[in-house]
């Protein structure tokens, strides 16, 4: 059974890859306050593995885009490898941010349908200077290969089995050479057979490559692979 | 840029059929205002011609004033005055054959409602004119074909334009026939040439029967009438001086009023010229509604383009697209729309172009000038209607576009 994570208050200055402190994220509309997260602090560590359980509606797809920066927190503070994370950063700078250390994998794969493999794992490349424009097919075509899809290339997503489209999806996630992975359900829309391929790629990377892996996850067969977890109740770490 | 355009051309190509429907406003606009304006360069450069095929020692003087440094203003031209016969007099016509600087001068008398007849099934209605025995010299419109052109002494001659003959001889031979004018039997001594279709007065000379201004006078129940008078300058006259000292002698004959105009050729050509190119203006303005409906078209299908793909969207912000990305993917898409749309518009109007040139006598000119015009309002058609749905799509927020279906 993997520890329950939940750091406390920490100094203002971490060495953590993401850290969380009193973030809070409320939604208001009209007179009605909603809170999604509240008193949340969160050290993560590179080259960890968390997982973020909890039932729906907890605030773990919340927590995950604060994090992934696709959402702000509404109070509280973010640094992300040491950088805080104002509100007043553009959206180029944090778009640029997403770019180069962020990988997204979700529950419904999100493929570009008229995209090959290919292609689709292309795409984060088109928004980053990390890898240059001569490099970037050979680069993506390497990832897919690593990911056991050497021979699926030209293939658009239809053509693909589930497994086969969050493998891609994953490669998608790795274009740009990002430090963390963010994993949203990434075995919720696959048969267990799948899904487990995906986690044994998760971990791989966490070990080999040293990349920060957070997954959103309702399954305990999945909490139980990752090092450490927390869960979420009513927007709070429980 | 590069892959902006090739998901641009992607994406166009992947709704073909809507595609090609978006595009037809604009085709539909392009084409017509490229058209329009090729036309309308077309007509002035005929004019352009006919500038430079005059005489420009030529001056004509017309009743009625017109002003040509504004043409524009509608008080200039009276045209009830423009034509009428009681303005200019044969005094008229004596002051300015002695005005210094005057080569020849001819009045030009209208005979008014009596056909010329051959025989009872031979008959027109022609221009009858009176005219001075100058008038061909002076006015340097048209040579004769055949025949010679009246003297002082042939008080019962008549010369014809090209298109008269034929109409009332055919391919017969005219010179020496008899033709009566009201009560008058005249002998046709000349046949006047064809006129070039860019001469100016082609189709007054090309119907055209000049009788000897007495002759004239006669059949007006002998009334002194003039119509109109043209004349010539001495080789190295001063024109612009000359128009002024006549306009002068000539408002002496007038008790001062200048109920008159007196023209150099140019001067109507330029006329001709300034209302050419206010009704091209004009017409190209109506065309450019097309366009105008044609970029609401883009904007309408862009928007539904970019609610589409709201998922797309949300796919590209999160690995890292920024608002400023996503502006310029769907700005460049309008904009190779609209480009697509203006350059089978051109393609068009270069078919169109080549139709009106051989079936009417106008030759339209597509210059480059026209080509860049139409580029540009391809371009500025796409950013202008494709601006608010990239807007539209830059501010969608990225969770929300994910969750989109």
């Amino acid at each position: 059974m993997p520890e329950r994570y939940n750091s406390g208050k920490i100094e203002l200055m971490s060495k953590g890859v993401i850290s969380l402190q009193d973030a809070e994220k409320v939604y208001e509309t009209g007179e009605l306050k909603v809170p999604a997260l509240l008193d949340i602090n969160l050290e993560v560590t590179k080259g960890e593995m968390l997982a973020i359980v909890g039932p729906s509606g907890s605030g773990k797809s919340t927590l995950m885009n604060i994090i992934g920066l696709l959402d702000r927190p509404t109070k509280g503070k973010y640094f992300l490898e040491g950088q805080e994370i104002t509100l007043s950063m553009s959206d180029r700078k944090l778009a640029k941010l997403r770019a180069n250390t962020m990988g997204f994998i979700f529950q419904s794969f999100n493929l570009l349908p008229r995209l090959t493999a290919v292609e689709n794992v292309m795409l984060p490349s088109l928004y980053s200077k990390t890898v240059a424009k001569n490099r970037r097919k050979e680069r993506a075509e390497e990832i897919l290969e690593n990911v056991g899809l050497g021979h699926r290339l030209k293939h658009k997503p239809t053509e693909l089995s589930g497994g086969e489209k969050q493998r891609v999806a994953i490669a998608r996630a790795l274009m740009n050479e990002p430090t963390i992975l963010l994993a949203d359900e990434p075995t919720g829309n696959l048969d267990s057979k799948s899904g487990h391929a995906i986690i044994k790629i998760l971990k791989e990377l966490r070990e080999h490559e040293d990349k920060t892996v957070l997954v959103v996850t309702h399954d305990e067969n999945i909490r139980k692979e990752c090092q450490k977890s927390i869960e979420l109740f009513d927007g709070r770490i429980k | 840029m590069y892959n902006l355009l090739k998901s641009a051309l992607k994406s166009i190509w992947n709704n073909k059929v809507r595609s090609l429907l978006t595009v037809l406003g604009i085709v539909i606009g392009v084409a017509s205002v490229t058209v329009l304006v090729s036309l309308g360069q077309g007509l002035k450069t005929d004019v352009s011609s006919m500038i430079e095929g005059l005489g420009t020692n030529v001056l004509v003087v017309v009743s009625g004033q017109i002003d040509t440094e504004n043409p524009n203003q509608q008080q200039s031209m009276n045209p009830s005055n423009f034509i009428s016969n009681d303005i200019l007099s044969i005094d008229d016509v004596y002051t300015i054959q002695d005005t210094a600087g005057v080569a020849s001068v001819s009045p030009m008398t209208l005979v008014a409602g009596k056909p010329v007849v051959r025989d009872t099934d031979h008959q027109a209605s022609p221009m009858v004119m009176g005219v001075y025995t100058d008038f061909l010299d002076t006015s340097q419109v048209v040579d004769i074909e055949t025949g010679e052109m009246f003297t002082a002494n042939d008080q019962n001659a008549v010369i014809i334009g090209h298109g008269l003959k034929e109409e009332l001889f055919g391919e017969d031979e005219a010179v020496g026939e008899t033709v009566t004018i009201g009560d008058q039997e005249l002998e046709i001594i000349a046949v006047l040439a064809e006129p070039t279709t860019t001469s100016l007065f082609a189709s007054e000379f090309n119907y055209l029967a000049a009788i000897p201004y007495d002759k004239a006078k006669q059949l007006n129940d002998n009334e002194d009438s003039v119509f109109r008078i043209i004349l010539k300058a001495d080789d190295g006259t001063d024109v612009p001086d000359l128009q002024n000292r006549l306009t002068e002698a000539i408002k002496a004959n007038h008790e001062g009023q200048e109920d008159f105009t007196v023209f150099t050729q140019q001067d109507l050509l330029e006329v001709f010229n300034d209302f050419l190119s206010m009704a091209t203006a004009m017409v190209s303005a109506i065309a450019a509604i097309s366009l105008i409906v044609g970029g609401i078209g883009i904007m309408n299908i862009m928007l539904v383009t970019v609610t589409e793909r709201t998922k797309e969207i949300g796919i590209r912000k999160a690995v890292g697209a920024s608002r400023t990305d996503i502006l310029w993917q769907f700005l460049v898409e309008s904009v190779v729309i609209t480009l697509i749309g203006g350059a089978i518009g051109l393609g068009v109007s270069f078919i169109g172009a080549i139709i009106i040139a051989n079936e009417t006598p106008i030759q339209p000119v597509i210059s480059w000038d026209i080509i860049l015009l139409a580029i540009a309002i391809s371009i500025g058609i796409g950013v202008v209607f494709g601006i608010w749905p990239a807007l539209n799509a830059a501010r969608k927020d990225p969770i929300e576009a994910l969750r989109h279906e």
